[in-house]
């Protein structure tokens, strides 16, 4: 399959996203941070950070990381002037020390007209994207429907696809929604499952678990996502050109976990790019950007994704076991224990990420020194952060008031407290995969509603 | 993290004025009272600064409106927005790029002039534009809705965080406290005056108390036993991702109950709302607002119909029969001043904080804000005013 961007022919296999096939073809910055147009590139892979907008068909802001090419599209990227590479307004950034956050608030108060100016100016070079061509915003059309599943499953990873089975199972009407191919994370990790009398790769339980959802009667699969959960109870799902309207008597958080980024000084530059992203590039994609790479952890992810990296051919020079906040306090019982004996092994704490424009170097400080180590990749793999948003939304407006939020859901049970709400998977901060358990919630959750 | 300007520790026993509320109304008022002189004042919040309608509203700004009463205190209010940003050392990004308000019925285009002609007689500056030239002025809008129209030209929209801000740190900086966290529960009173307020944190005494509560200020009326026919109503806005500037002023249409403008970031902020109060203090969003908003925005600028919106969000005021707001004393308590029932408090805070300041401070009501008494309430007597983007319900 080919497309078209900026002016050159790219090719791409079926199913790979458009940014995997832009990075195959050695451009890394795919757009611009707003203010100070910093470049942007690749980074969580999920459609999270926000990191890689681009125009599609004269359509701004599509997500390309997991936008599948379709075959002669025309791609561009936005912000950026005269590109994305080569921003002259980048100054702003450059400037940063002279033009602090909350700048604009300083600048010309006493000079009413050249505010006004000012303003003016800065609209013309911040606006991101640009302004969907009238062909483009009159081709978008959303229908509404409306969907009477008893049970609405949202996230399609192994956690969702086995307690949509469940409640199914156990006689519920089901629609599951996911966006893109059902398997989730899972499909791009390297962990042992185990689900009925089987255990397997997760890649080929996530496998199978989608195959028997796609084959059931019970299940309405919607490749879309879930908006958000409203005071009357609806649930909208937002699909291409459809907006699903839900009302379901029991919700099925199963949306998995976010990657944390890393906290060091050019942690957004291109090159630098989380776990997940990472897997799902080799596996998924089967894209390899990368040459050289440093892999951050704080636990046993980083050997995973290190032992990934290899396997597709990319060197990599270091492991580097976080030190302090996140890392094992117990000698002899943290992962950086066990792995002293592999040497690519540094006790340390990323310090900075260099590189003009993209990554070139990773500052790592061990015993009080900083070393530089020459990198394309800087490979962040630090314990996810549950993805309960949509658990915590709904208990939010169940709770109808701000004050309720200010005293912390943190560490709140989530599926105990509230009815018609289950959690499960990583949503709910299990710490591996646990598809049978997901089945028993799914199918509890569906014997609920025959009642 | 606490706002530069928010005061550290407790209110002290007592102040010469307690304003009840840090919305850009009691906080405008504070200041004016310090910049005239009374600095022993204290505002009380029990959210922080904006946290109120103040940090979720519109952000538009205009005194081209049908009714003497509206036109004169909106013109004052405006002609400060312009002098804000020196004055109070803090650019508050006020944009004078222009305010339309669409005609699309036949009646509306019908009304346009006499409207306009109305707006000169009380030296407010309008155009009264046909559909060519809207046409020129919003080429993005659908020709079918925007048939004609009303523009102010010195009109426009302001940064409403940045306003707040301004006014905290310009009160704070003349010697006013603003506290965050603290509850008001009751205003007391005793011989028809009023004597201070009781808080989460004990007693505070005053000789006087401003009402700036908004959508709570007719709870607050209640513990003082005064009694207006006041309800809440919620308000839902949305933002779009940035897109480049297609939008120059900002625009009304009080034919789908919306109102919208382009922030120098790009992006699209609107509001709509749909017949009959929604009578409730809730902040969460609602669907079927949700989907009000996209299709409207859509139908009248349907190139927008590509665009992501990335946040909703709601807010809560408190509206009059007549919607139009309650400033001056209360009746039967003196001493307690009422900056309330707003629906346009965003727009009309300088006026009203630097009119409620003067009356405060020498007894005596200036002209400009004596229709809004709330006597007109108690008596049946309404403000008459054509051109709002609210829903009346019919009660007016
Ligand atoms: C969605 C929306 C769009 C709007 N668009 C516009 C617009 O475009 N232009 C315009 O001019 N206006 C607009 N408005 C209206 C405008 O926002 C309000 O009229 C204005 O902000 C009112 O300011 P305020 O200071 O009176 O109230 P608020 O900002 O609500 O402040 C009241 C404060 O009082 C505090 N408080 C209440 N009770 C107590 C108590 N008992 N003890 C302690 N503290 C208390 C609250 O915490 C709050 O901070 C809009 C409003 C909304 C919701
Ligand atoms: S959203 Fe595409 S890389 Fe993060």
């Amino acid at each position: 399959m080919a497309f078209t961007f900026e002016g050159r022919t790219l090719s791409a296999r079926p199913g790979q996203s458009i940014a995997s096939a832009i990075l195959q073809s050695g451009t890394p910055v795919l757009t611009r941070s707003f203010k100070y147009r910093r470049p942007r590139g690749y980074t969580c892979g999920y459609d999270i950070c926000g990191n890689c907008p681009v125009t599609v068909d004269g359509l701004p802001g599509v997500t390309s990381c997991t936008t599948p090419v379709r075959g002669g599209e025309v791609v561009r990227r936005e912000r950026g002037w005269p590109s994305a590479d080569r921003d002259l307004l980048r100054a702003t950034d450059l400037m940063a020390r002279f033009v602090p956050a909350g700048f604009q608030f300083r600048l010309f108060r006493s000079r009413p007209r050249l505010a006004h100016l000012a303003e003016k100016v800065m609209g013309r070079v911040a606006g991101a994207g640009r302004f969907p061509t009238p062909q483009a915003a009159r081709a978008v059309r959303t229908r509404t429907e409306v969907d009477v599943a008893d049970v609405l499953v949202a996230g399609g990873g192994v956690s969702g696809c086995a307690a949509a089975l469940g409640a199914a199972g156990s006689g519920a009407s089901v629609t599951l929604v996911h966006p893109g191919r059902l398997g989730g994370r899972g499909s791009a990790r390297d962990s042992i499952v185990t689900y009925g009398r089987e255990t397997a790769p997760a890649a080929e339980v996530a496998g199978r678990l989608a195959s028997a959802v796609l084959a059931h009667d019970g299940i309405r699969v919607v490749d879309g996502f879930v908006m958000s959960y409203f005071e009357t109870g609806v649930i909208p799902v937002v699909a291409d050109g459809l907006v699903l309207e839900c009302r379901p008597k029991h919700l099925v958080v199963a949306t998995g976990s976010y990657d944390v980024p890393g906290l060091f000084p050019g942690n957004d530059k291109p090159g630098v790019v989380l776990a997940d992203g990472v897997g799902k590039l080799l596996r998924v994609d089967r894209v390899v950007p990368w040459r050289r790479a440093v892999v951050m952890t704080d636990g046993d992810r980083g050997r995973a994704l290190a032992d990934q990296l290899e396997q597709a051919g990319v060197e990599v020079v270091a492991i580097v076991v976080q030190q302090g906040a996140g890392a094992s306090p117990e000698p002899g019982a943290g992962p950086a224990d066990r792995q002293l004996d592999d040497e690519r092994v540094l006790l340390g704490t990323v310090r900075a990420a260099r590189g003009a424009r993209v990554l070139r170097a990773v500052d790592v400080e061990v015993d009080g020194r900083v070393r530089t180590i020459r990198a394309d990749l800087l490979c962040v793999a630090l314990a996810p952060r549950p993805a309960n948003d949509l658990a915590l939304q709904r208990q939010y407006v169940a709770a109808g008031t701000t004050q309720a939020v200010g005293g912390g859901w943190a560490g709140a049970d989530l599926s105990s407290s509230t009815p018609g709400l289950s959690v499960v998977g990583s949503a709910a901060g299990w710490t591996s995969d646990d598809p049978d358990r997901a089945h028993a919630v799914g199918a509890a959750a569906g014997s609920a509603q025959e009642k | 993290m606490t706002l530069p300007g928010v005061a550290t520790g407790r209110p002290r026993a007592g102040y010469d004025v307690v304003v009840v509320g840090a919305g850009v109304q009691g906080l405008a008022t504070a200041y004016e009272l310090a910049r005239s002189g009374v600095t022993n004042v204290a505002v009380l919040d029990r959210s922080w600064p904006g946290g109120g309608a103040s940090g979720r509203n519109g952000e538009m700004i205009r005194s081209a409106f049908s009714s003497r009463e509206w036109a004169q205190l909106f013109d004052l209010s405006l002609r400060r927005f312009s002098e804000l940003s020196a004055e109070l050392d803090f650019n508050i990004l006020f944009s004078p790029s222009g305010y339309l308000v669409l005609s699309t019925t036949d009646e509306e285009l019908r009304r346009q002039d006499l409207v306009a002609a109305k707006q000169a007689e009380y030296g407010v500056q309008s155009e009264v534009l046909d559909a060519a030239e809207v046409r020129r002025l919003v080429p993005h809008a659908n020709p079918e809705l925007a048939r004609g129209g009303i523009f102010q030209r010195r009109a426009g929209f302001a940064h409403h965080d940045a306003v707040v801000w301004g006014y905290l740190r310009a009160a704070a900086r003349a010697g006013v406290s603003v506290f965050s966290g603290v509850d008001v529960h009751a205003v007391l009173t005793s011989g028809g005056r009023v004597t201070g307020v009781r808080t989460d944190g004990g007693d505070i005494a005053a000789d006087v108390v401003v009402n700036a509560a908004g959508a709570y200020s007719d709870d607050l009326n209640l513990t003082a036993d005064v009694h207006l026919p006041l309800v809440k109503a919620r308000l839902e806005m949305i933002v779009t991702e940035p897109v480049k500037p297609f939008l120059r002023c900002a625009v009304a249409t009080p034919h789908l109950l919306g109102y919208c403008h382009q922030t120098a970031r790009g992006e699209f902020v609107g509001g709509t709302e749909l017949p009959g109060h929604d009578e409730t203090d809730s902040l969460n969003t609602t669907y079927h607002m949700l989907r009000d908003m996209a299709t409207k925005w859509v139908r009248l600028f349907p190139d927008l119909g590509g665009v992501r919106i990335l946040r909703n969000w709601a807010g809560t005021v408190s509206q009059a029969p007549d919607l139009a707001p309650v400033l001056g004393e209360a009746p039967g308590v003196s001493g307690y001043h009422l900056s309330i029932a707003w629906v346009y408090g965003f727009m009309g805070a300088p006026a009203a904080g630097r009119l409620l300041a003067e009356s405060i401070t020498t007894g005596r009501v200036p002209d400009v804000m004596a229709p809004f008494d709330a006597r007109r309430l108690i008596e049946g007597r309404s403000i008459a005013e054509s051109t709002l983007v609210v829903t009346t319900d019919g009660r007016s």
